[in-house]
Protein backbone atom coordinates (compact mmCIF):
# COMPACT_ATOMS: atom_id res chain seq x y z
CA UNK A 1 0.00 0.00 0.00
CA UNK A 2 2.50 2.42 1.40
CA UNK A 3 4.82 1.43 -1.39
CA UNK A 4 1.94 2.41 -4.45
CA UNK A 5 1.84 5.85 -2.66
CA UNK A 6 5.17 6.59 -2.89
CA UNK A 7 5.61 5.11 -6.30
CA UNK A 8 2.53 7.24 -7.58
CA UNK A 9 3.72 10.07 -4.85
CA UNK A 10 7.65 9.98 -6.81
CA UNK A 11 5.94 9.86 -9.97
CA UNK A 12 3.63 13.34 -9.74
CA UNK A 13 6.37 14.94 -8.33
CA UNK A 14 8.97 14.03 -10.90
CA UNK A 15 6.04 15.59 -13.78
CA UNK A 16 4.66 18.26 -11.81
CA UNK A 17 6.57 19.69 -8.88
CA UNK A 18 8.52 22.33 -11.36
CA UNK A 19 5.39 23.44 -12.84
CA UNK A 20 3.85 23.57 -8.83
CA UNK A 21 6.67 25.64 -7.95
CA UNK A 22 6.61 27.94 -11.00
CA UNK A 23 2.84 28.73 -10.60
CA UNK A 24 3.78 29.44 -6.75
CA UNK A 25 6.21 31.82 -7.54
CA UNK A 26 4.25 33.39 -9.97
CA UNK A 27 1.32 34.14 -7.80
CA UNK A 28 3.70 35.26 -4.63
CA UNK A 29 6.68 36.53 -6.51
CA UNK A 30 9.07 35.05 -3.90
CA UNK A 31 11.94 32.52 -3.93
CA UNK A 32 12.11 30.67 -0.53
CA UNK A 33 8.22 31.32 0.08
CA UNK A 34 7.63 29.84 -3.45
CA UNK A 35 9.72 26.49 -2.25
CA UNK A 36 7.63 26.54 1.05
CA UNK A 37 4.54 26.17 -0.59
CA UNK A 38 5.39 23.99 -2.72
CA UNK A 39 7.05 21.63 -0.27
CA UNK A 40 3.57 22.15 1.84
CA UNK A 41 1.56 21.34 -1.28
CA UNK A 42 3.38 17.72 -1.81
CA UNK A 43 2.66 17.67 2.06
CA UNK A 44 -0.57 18.17 2.07
CA UNK A 45 -0.82 15.85 -1.12
CA UNK A 46 0.67 13.00 0.26
CA UNK A 47 -1.90 13.23 2.94
CA UNK A 48 -4.80 13.26 -0.11
CA UNK A 49 -3.14 10.14 -1.66
CA UNK A 50 -3.26 8.10 1.53
CA UNK A 51 -6.76 8.43 2.44
CA UNK A 52 -8.26 9.05 -1.34
CA UNK A 53 -8.46 6.27 -3.43
CA UNK A 54 -9.14 7.59 -6.87
CA UNK A 55 -7.70 10.79 -7.86
CA UNK A 56 -9.32 12.48 -11.10
CA UNK A 57 -6.30 14.50 -12.07
CA UNK A 58 -3.36 14.52 -9.91
CA UNK A 59 -2.41 17.90 -11.50
CA UNK A 60 -5.05 19.82 -10.79
CA UNK A 61 -5.78 18.68 -7.17
CA UNK A 62 -1.89 19.96 -6.65
CA UNK A 63 -2.21 23.22 -8.26
CA UNK A 64 -5.71 23.60 -6.45
CA UNK A 65 -3.72 22.61 -2.63
CA UNK A 66 -1.45 24.81 -4.04
CA UNK A 67 -4.04 27.84 -4.93
CA UNK A 68 -5.50 27.41 -1.39
CA UNK A 69 -1.98 27.89 0.19
CA UNK A 70 -1.26 30.77 -1.74
CA UNK A 71 -4.37 32.43 -0.42
CA UNK A 72 -3.34 31.53 3.19
CA UNK A 73 -0.11 33.17 2.36
CA UNK A 74 -1.77 36.43 1.35
CA UNK A 75 -4.11 36.36 4.01
CA UNK A 76 -0.98 36.06 6.56
CA UNK A 77 1.14 38.89 4.75
CA UNK A 78 -1.77 41.13 3.76
CA UNK A 79 0.35 43.99 5.32
CA UNK A 80 3.34 43.36 3.38
CA UNK A 81 3.33 44.25 -0.49
CA UNK A 82 6.28 42.44 -1.84
CA UNK A 83 7.81 43.53 -5.56
CA UNK A 84 5.87 41.59 -8.25
CA UNK A 85 7.35 42.24 -11.69
CA UNK A 86 10.56 40.64 -11.72
CA UNK A 87 11.81 37.34 -12.07
CA UNK A 88 14.32 35.67 -9.50
CA UNK A 89 17.23 35.11 -11.79
CA UNK A 90 17.39 31.55 -9.87
CA UNK A 91 14.26 30.69 -12.17
CA UNK A 92 15.89 31.55 -15.66
CA UNK A 93 17.54 29.68 -17.45
CA UNK A 94 21.09 29.71 -18.71
CA UNK A 95 21.28 29.85 -22.49
CA UNK A 96 24.19 28.70 -25.05
CA UNK A 97 25.62 32.47 -25.47
CA UNK A 98 25.28 34.82 -23.11
CA UNK A 99 23.75 37.23 -25.72
CA UNK A 100 21.15 34.65 -25.91
CA UNK A 101 20.44 34.64 -22.47
CA UNK A 102 20.11 38.33 -22.36
CA UNK A 103 17.83 38.95 -24.95
CA UNK A 104 15.91 35.42 -24.24
CA UNK A 105 15.65 36.93 -20.47
CA UNK A 106 14.59 40.60 -21.44
CA UNK A 107 11.40 39.41 -23.82
CA UNK A 108 10.85 36.81 -20.58
CA UNK A 109 10.59 39.94 -17.92
CA UNK A 110 8.84 41.96 -20.47
CA UNK A 111 6.21 39.28 -20.95
CA UNK A 112 6.29 38.03 -17.25
CA UNK A 113 6.11 42.62 -16.09
CA UNK A 114 2.96 42.67 -18.68
CA UNK A 115 0.99 39.88 -16.88
CA UNK A 116 1.58 40.77 -13.97
CA UNK A 117 0.20 44.59 -14.69
CA UNK A 118 -3.32 42.46 -15.43
CA UNK A 119 -6.06 42.03 -12.92
CA UNK A 120 -5.10 38.59 -10.77
CA UNK A 121 -8.54 36.79 -12.72
CA UNK A 122 -6.87 37.77 -15.70
CA UNK A 123 -3.35 36.99 -15.15
CA UNK A 124 -4.76 33.14 -12.78
CA UNK A 125 -6.23 31.99 -16.25
CA UNK A 126 -3.52 33.17 -18.69
CA UNK A 127 -0.70 31.46 -16.59
CA UNK A 128 -2.91 28.16 -16.04
CA UNK A 129 -3.90 27.52 -19.41
CA UNK A 130 -1.08 28.71 -21.50
CA UNK A 131 2.05 27.98 -19.38
CA UNK A 132 0.43 24.98 -17.28
CA UNK A 133 -1.41 23.77 -20.08
CA UNK A 134 -4.55 23.07 -18.00
CA UNK A 135 -8.15 22.79 -19.87
CA UNK A 136 -10.71 25.09 -19.46
CA UNK A 137 -12.70 22.20 -17.24
CA UNK A 138 -9.47 21.81 -15.30
CA UNK A 139 -8.78 25.31 -14.28
CA UNK A 140 -12.89 25.71 -13.54
CA UNK A 141 -11.98 22.82 -10.60
CA UNK A 142 -8.72 24.51 -9.20
CA UNK A 143 -10.87 28.32 -9.25
CA UNK A 144 -14.31 26.55 -8.28
CA UNK A 145 -15.52 28.84 -11.58
CA UNK A 146 -17.81 27.72 -14.06
CA UNK A 147 -16.28 27.03 -16.98
CA UNK A 148 -18.41 29.59 -19.65
CA UNK A 149 -17.52 32.19 -17.14
CA UNK A 150 -13.79 31.63 -17.77
CA UNK A 151 -13.87 31.09 -21.56
CA UNK A 152 -15.15 34.85 -21.17
CA UNK A 153 -12.34 35.56 -18.68
CA UNK A 154 -9.55 33.84 -20.96
CA UNK A 155 -11.51 36.18 -24.05
CA UNK A 156 -11.08 39.20 -22.21
CA UNK A 157 -7.70 38.35 -20.87
CA UNK A 158 -6.21 37.58 -24.05
CA UNK A 159 -7.54 40.88 -25.38
CA UNK A 160 -5.56 42.88 -22.14
CA UNK A 161 -2.43 41.76 -22.47
CA UNK A 162 -2.86 42.23 -26.07
CA UNK A 163 -3.00 45.87 -25.31
CA UNK A 164 -0.01 45.62 -23.30
CA UNK A 165 2.03 44.57 -25.63
CA UNK B 1 0.16 42.02 -32.68
CA UNK B 2 -2.06 38.71 -33.50
CA UNK B 3 -3.57 36.63 -30.99
CA UNK B 4 -0.99 33.69 -31.98
CA UNK B 5 1.77 35.40 -30.96
CA UNK B 6 0.13 37.12 -27.78
CA UNK B 7 -0.25 33.36 -26.89
CA UNK B 8 3.41 32.75 -27.92
CA UNK B 9 4.94 35.25 -25.73
CA UNK B 10 2.80 33.90 -22.64
CA UNK B 11 4.19 30.66 -23.39
CA UNK B 12 7.33 32.13 -23.01
CA UNK B 13 7.31 31.77 -19.14
CA UNK B 14 7.23 27.45 -19.60
CA UNK B 15 10.99 28.30 -19.46
CA UNK B 16 10.58 29.75 -15.89
CA UNK B 17 12.41 26.64 -13.79
CA UNK B 18 13.88 26.12 -10.54
CA UNK B 19 16.69 24.19 -10.39
CA UNK B 20 17.07 20.53 -9.62
CA UNK B 21 18.97 20.86 -6.70
CA UNK B 22 16.22 23.12 -4.89
CA UNK B 23 13.23 20.61 -6.20
CA UNK B 24 15.53 17.79 -5.02
CA UNK B 25 15.92 19.68 -1.27
CA UNK B 26 12.05 20.23 -1.48
CA UNK B 27 11.42 16.47 -1.91
CA UNK B 28 13.70 15.29 0.71
CA UNK B 29 11.85 17.90 3.35
CA UNK B 30 8.29 16.81 2.43
CA UNK B 31 9.51 13.15 3.09
CA UNK B 32 11.04 14.30 5.92
CA UNK B 33 7.93 15.81 7.01
CA UNK B 34 5.23 12.44 6.11
CA UNK B 35 7.31 10.01 7.27
CA UNK B 36 8.24 11.69 10.21
CA UNK B 37 4.93 12.50 11.37
CA UNK B 38 3.56 8.42 10.73
CA UNK B 39 6.81 7.78 13.17
CA UNK B 40 5.68 10.59 15.55
CA UNK B 41 1.85 9.01 15.32
CA UNK B 42 2.98 5.16 16.44
CA UNK B 43 5.57 6.59 18.54
CA UNK B 44 2.42 8.77 20.36
CA UNK B 45 0.21 5.55 20.27
CA UNK B 46 2.41 3.16 22.16
CA UNK B 47 3.56 5.81 24.43
CA UNK B 48 0.07 6.43 25.24
CA UNK B 49 -1.51 3.28 25.80
CA UNK B 50 1.55 2.54 28.16
CA UNK B 51 1.45 5.93 30.18
CA UNK B 52 -2.51 4.95 30.54
CA UNK B 53 -1.81 1.08 31.71
CA UNK B 54 0.42 2.84 34.47
CA UNK B 55 -1.69 5.36 35.65
CA UNK B 56 -4.37 2.78 36.08
CA UNK B 57 -1.92 0.32 38.41
CA UNK B 58 -0.90 3.59 40.15
CA UNK B 59 -4.41 4.30 41.07
CA UNK B 60 -6.19 0.65 41.18
CA UNK B 61 -3.16 -1.69 42.72
CA UNK B 62 -5.55 -4.52 44.00
CA UNK B 63 -7.27 -4.61 41.31
CA UNK B 64 -4.56 -4.10 38.51
CA UNK B 65 -3.29 -7.36 40.47
CA UNK B 66 -6.46 -9.22 40.37
CA UNK B 67 -6.34 -7.92 36.16
CA UNK B 68 -3.00 -9.81 35.80
CA UNK B 69 -4.17 -12.86 37.47
CA UNK B 70 -7.51 -12.97 35.56
CA UNK B 71 -4.84 -13.11 32.57
CA UNK B 72 -2.74 -15.61 33.51
CA UNK B 73 -5.37 -17.68 34.32
CA UNK B 74 -7.07 -17.12 30.84
CA UNK B 75 -3.70 -17.45 29.39
CA UNK B 76 -3.02 -21.08 31.16
CA UNK B 77 -6.54 -22.04 30.00
CA UNK B 78 -6.04 -21.38 26.55
CA UNK B 79 -2.36 -22.88 26.54
CA UNK B 80 -3.03 -26.64 28.43
CA UNK B 81 -6.87 -27.04 28.12
CA UNK B 82 -6.23 -30.09 26.88
CA UNK B 83 -5.41 -31.44 30.27
CA UNK B 84 -9.12 -29.99 32.08
CA UNK B 85 -11.63 -31.96 32.14
CA UNK B 86 -13.96 -32.63 29.42
CA UNK B 87 -16.72 -30.04 30.98
CA UNK B 88 -14.45 -27.21 31.62
CA UNK B 89 -12.41 -28.22 28.08
CA UNK B 90 -16.07 -27.99 26.10
CA UNK B 91 -16.99 -25.09 27.87
CA UNK B 92 -13.40 -23.05 26.73
CA UNK B 93 -13.63 -24.53 23.75
CA UNK B 94 -17.05 -22.74 23.08
CA UNK B 95 -16.29 -19.46 24.13
CA UNK B 96 -13.13 -19.19 22.11
CA UNK B 97 -15.53 -20.59 18.92
CA UNK B 98 -18.10 -17.98 20.74
CA UNK B 99 -15.57 -15.41 20.26
CA UNK B 100 -13.52 -16.05 16.89
CA UNK B 101 -14.10 -13.58 14.51
CA UNK B 102 -14.85 -15.62 11.92
CA UNK B 103 -16.40 -18.94 10.16
CA UNK B 104 -12.45 -19.58 8.64
CA UNK B 105 -11.33 -19.31 12.79
CA UNK B 106 -14.29 -21.18 13.83
CA UNK B 107 -13.36 -24.05 11.76
CA UNK B 108 -9.51 -23.55 12.53
CA UNK B 109 -10.08 -23.51 16.54
CA UNK B 110 -12.34 -26.67 15.98
CA UNK B 111 -9.80 -28.80 14.22
CA UNK B 112 -6.72 -27.55 15.94
CA UNK B 113 -8.80 -28.84 19.08
CA UNK B 114 -10.07 -32.06 17.79
CA UNK B 115 -6.32 -32.83 16.00
CA UNK B 116 -4.11 -31.79 19.48
CA UNK B 117 -6.54 -33.61 21.66
CA UNK B 118 -7.07 -37.29 19.51
CA UNK B 119 -3.57 -36.85 18.21
CA UNK B 120 -3.36 -41.16 19.01
CA UNK B 121 -5.91 -44.02 18.43
CA UNK B 122 -5.09 -44.45 22.27
CA UNK B 123 -6.81 -41.55 23.06
CA UNK B 124 -9.54 -42.40 20.76
CA UNK B 125 -10.21 -45.49 22.24
CA UNK B 126 -9.99 -44.51 25.93
CA UNK B 127 -12.68 -41.27 24.92
CA UNK B 128 -15.21 -42.37 22.11
CA UNK B 129 -18.45 -40.63 22.41
CA UNK B 130 -15.93 -37.48 23.41
CA UNK B 131 -14.14 -38.42 20.76
CA UNK B 132 -17.55 -38.59 17.88
CA UNK B 133 -18.53 -35.11 19.48
CA UNK B 134 -15.50 -33.15 18.66
CA UNK B 135 -15.35 -34.81 15.12
CA UNK B 136 -18.70 -34.03 14.82
CA UNK B 137 -18.14 -30.16 15.66
CA UNK B 138 -15.17 -30.03 13.47
CA UNK B 139 -17.14 -31.33 10.59
CA UNK B 140 -19.97 -28.90 11.25
CA UNK B 141 -17.79 -25.92 11.80
CA UNK B 142 -15.57 -26.80 8.47
CA UNK B 143 -18.95 -27.36 6.24
CA UNK B 144 -20.06 -24.00 7.20
CA UNK B 145 -17.16 -22.30 5.27
CA UNK B 146 -17.93 -20.41 2.43
CA UNK B 147 -15.70 -22.16 -0.08
CA UNK B 148 -14.81 -19.14 -2.54
CA UNK B 149 -13.63 -17.38 1.22
CA UNK B 150 -15.39 -13.81 2.40
CA UNK B 151 -13.77 -11.18 1.45
CA UNK B 152 -11.74 -9.64 3.93
CA UNK B 153 -12.15 -12.64 6.14
CA UNK B 154 -10.41 -15.31 4.45
CA UNK B 155 -9.45 -16.80 1.41
CA UNK B 156 -9.97 -19.56 -0.94
CA UNK B 157 -6.69 -20.47 -0.75
CA UNK B 158 -7.01 -20.81 3.16
CA UNK B 159 -10.45 -22.48 2.63
CA UNK B 160 -8.59 -24.90 0.26
CA UNK B 161 -5.94 -25.52 2.66
CA UNK B 162 -7.57 -26.54 5.57
CA UNK B 163 -9.56 -28.80 3.87
CA UNK B 164 -6.80 -30.60 2.59
CA UNK B 165 -5.44 -30.69 6.05
CA UNK B 166 -8.44 -31.64 7.71
CA UNK B 167 -8.73 -34.99 4.88
CA UNK B 168 -5.32 -35.75 5.61
CA UNK B 169 -6.24 -35.74 9.52
CA UNK B 170 -9.53 -37.92 8.94
CA UNK B 171 -7.55 -40.37 6.26
CA UNK B 172 -4.79 -40.87 8.83
CA UNK B 173 -7.30 -41.71 11.64
CA UNK B 174 -9.89 -43.99 9.62
CA UNK B 175 -6.41 -45.84 8.90
CA UNK B 176 -5.44 -46.16 12.48
CA UNK B 177 -8.64 -47.16 14.15
CA UNK B 178 -9.26 -49.98 10.89
CA UNK B 179 -5.65 -51.62 12.03
CA UNK B 180 -6.77 -51.79 16.27
CA UNK B 181 -9.79 -54.04 14.80
CA UNK B 182 -11.76 -53.06 18.01
CA UNK B 183 -15.48 -53.41 17.38
CA UNK B 184 -16.41 -50.04 20.18
CA UNK B 185 -14.41 -48.31 17.57
CA UNK B 186 -16.84 -49.19 14.55
CA UNK B 187 -19.52 -46.58 14.65
CA UNK B 188 -16.99 -43.56 15.17
CA UNK B 189 -15.18 -45.27 11.76
CA UNK B 190 -18.22 -45.14 9.87
CA UNK B 191 -18.89 -41.47 11.32
CA UNK B 192 -15.43 -40.38 10.02
CA UNK B 193 -15.55 -42.39 7.05
CA UNK B 194 -18.97 -40.55 6.35
CA UNK B 195 -17.10 -36.92 6.89
CA UNK B 196 -14.10 -37.95 5.11
CA UNK B 197 -16.53 -38.66 1.94
CA UNK B 198 -17.66 -35.31 2.40
CA UNK B 199 -14.14 -33.50 3.10
CA UNK B 200 -13.27 -35.21 -0.74
CA UNK B 201 -16.60 -33.86 -2.04
CA UNK B 202 -15.77 -30.37 -1.01
CA UNK B 203 -11.86 -30.86 -2.30
CA UNK B 204 -13.03 -31.96 -6.14
CA UNK B 205 -15.14 -28.35 -5.94
CA UNK B 206 -11.91 -26.66 -5.71
CA UNK B 207 -11.18 -28.34 -9.42
CA UNK B 208 -14.11 -26.02 -10.82
CA UNK B 209 -13.82 -23.24 -9.28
Amino acid sequence: MKTDIVKQFEMQYRQLAGGVFRYVYFKVSGYELAQDITEETFVRYWKVLTKKKSIDSHKALLYFIAKGLIIDTYRKKSNKKISLETIDERLLAVQDTMEDTVSQNQELEQVYANIKKLKKDYQDILFLHFVEDFSIKEIAYIQKKSENSLRVLLHRSLKALKEKL
Amino acid sequence: MKEEEVINKIRLLKRLQPSESVLHRVKKNVYQQVLGEDREKTKFGLQNLLDNVSRFIKQYTIASYGIAFALLLAIFFSTFSNLLPTETHTAILATKLAFAPNQYERARIALTDTTSRFANTQTVEEHIPSASQSFALTNNELAKLELKGEKGKYTTQECHQIYQKYLMYLEQENKNISQKNNPPLANLKSQISAYEELAEKKLHKYNSL
